[in-house]
């Protein structure tokens, strides 16, 4: 769906379709799940996060103008709902790596490397690896890698989510990518 | 600063697809003849693969759940432009409330003045009344009594309205000094908490004093926790700007 489509959603369900809003909440659900888990780091208060971040969007729907691009007005609110979210809760969060007593299952998007089960699970392996490395960055960091690579988000966007101008997205990735490397190295994967 | 640290500060954004043209021809060049710095751009290429497959997928049944709650919760009333209503409500009300007590006190204050008077009066007939002087002009001490004990009149109760309604404008037009137009956003950049948890610490805030950018130092084992919290957003970009200079003189 392109964002001329979101807007037209948002638009709709600004209008009270609940069943525009339901198809807005589907398309960004995964995005704004990503950002709230590695904000969060658990499960439990991501989808709290997560669930409130659509809900400050449905009473925020008579204030867009249309005028605002969907993926920046969206992800900016996830973004501060977040930050809210961490400012409230200070305590020490156990890094969690599994969610019921079971190792969490991330799809697997290349199709083709499931007919090939020892490098899908190389893969598996890094992507956990990864991940686990991501959640000891601090919160600057994890928060722009979330943004550009899992959510998608293009430079210039990242410039209107976070605030900041395109010298420092640049900077914060950089920083962001080898402190992340760092962390690899020492456990031996890059 | 040689060329390769010059080159590594644009691989991630050149693995990125985010530079323009002359920058973006600056590094192909570059990595063509630099096997260090192609391994370095290979290294981040993988990298963002993998990023990029970290994406959690929200749980089962999610969307279900926000729409339950969306069933009960009231879109808010659209904010006007520039002002919020929920900042000038107060003032409004407090506003009102005190007209509205003004003119409740000024009736009360001068029914019980009026008592008062009366009263005042009764006992000093009965004083005189009781040593033989001539009554005093009623009139007389009405007005005197009236003038010493400063009734409100009519005029007082306008000008205390005018005050009344002044002090709302004043309150009103203070509220108006900050109009939102993100109502659904907030207004400031939250600040980032301290991670502790983490074990690093987070960068200094983005309008922090600049300092010296220690960027050409390959940070040991020990600064990946605590590297972040030395380094200045602001002023990197300008060391991006004034790198981008350099490049272009160079080439």
């Amino acid at each position: 769906m392109s964002e001329k489509q979101y807007a037209r959603l948002l638009l709709a369900a600004k209008a009270g379709d609940h069943d525009a809003f339901a198809s807005l909440v589907r398309a960004y659900q995964d995005r704004v799940y990503s950002l709230a888990y590695y904000m969060t780091k658990n499960h439990h208060d991501a989808e709290d996060v997560a669930q409130e971040v659509f809900l400050k969007i449905w009473r925020s729907l008579p204030s867009y103008r249309g005028d605002h691009e969907p993926d920046t007005w969206i992800m900016k609110i996830a973004k501060n709902a977040c930050l809210d979210h961490l400012k409230q809760k200070r305590t020490v969060e156990p890094l969690e790596w599994e969610r019921d007593g079971e190792i969490l299952e991330r799809p697997i998007v290349d199709e083709d490397v499931q007919s090939n089960p020892s490098q899908a699970f190389a893969q598996k392996e890094m992507r956990d690896e990864v991940a686990k490395a991501l959640l000891r960055l601090p919160p600057e960091y994890r928060e722009i890698l979330t943004l550009r690579y899992m959510d998608g988000l293009s430079y210039e966007q990242l410039c209107r989510v976070l605030e900041i101008g395109e010298g420092t997205v640049k900077s914060r990735l950089w920083r962001a990518k080898n402190t992340l490397k760092k962390i690899l190295e020492n456990g031996n994967i890059f | 600063m040689d060329r390769c640290e010059k080159i590594e500060k644009l691989l991630a954004a050149y693995a990125d697809g985010e530079l323009n043209g002359r920058q973006k021809a600056l590094v192909e060049q570059h990595v063509a003849h630099c096997p260090h710095c192609k391994a370095l751009l290979d290294e981040y290429l993988a990298l963002n693969d993998v990023l990029a497959s970290c994406a959690v997928k929200a749980p089962e049944g999610f969307a279900e759940r926000v729409m339950e709650s969306v069933q009960h919760t009231k879109q808010a009333a659209p904010a006007a432009r520039g002002v919020r209503l929920g900042k000038i409500a107060p003032f409004v009300g407090v506003g009102v409330a005190a007209v509205l007590c003004i003119g409740v006190l000024s009736s009360g204050l001068v029914q019980r003045m009026g008592q008062i008077f009366d009263h005042q009066e009764n006992v000093e007939q009965e004083q005189q009344t009781a040593a033989g002087a001539p009554d005093p002009a009623p009139e007389d001490d009405i007005v005197g009594g009236a003038e010493s004990a400063e009734m409100p009149t009519d005029d007082d109760a306008a000008t205390m309205d005018e005050a009344a309604t002044d002090m709302e404008r004043d309150t009103y037009e203070e509220s108006c000094a900050e109009p939102d137009t993100e109502a659904a956003t907030d207004i400031e950049s939250p600040t980032y908490p301290e991670t502790a948890q983490d074990g690093m610490e987070s960068e200094p805030a983005e309008d922090a004093t600049p300092s010296t950018e220690a960027e050409t130092a390959v940070p040991g084992e020990n600064e990946t926790e605590e590297e972040s919290e030395s380094e200045s957003e602001s002023e990197t970009e300008t060391d991006s700007e004034t790198e981008e200079g350099e490049e272009n003189r160079d080439a």
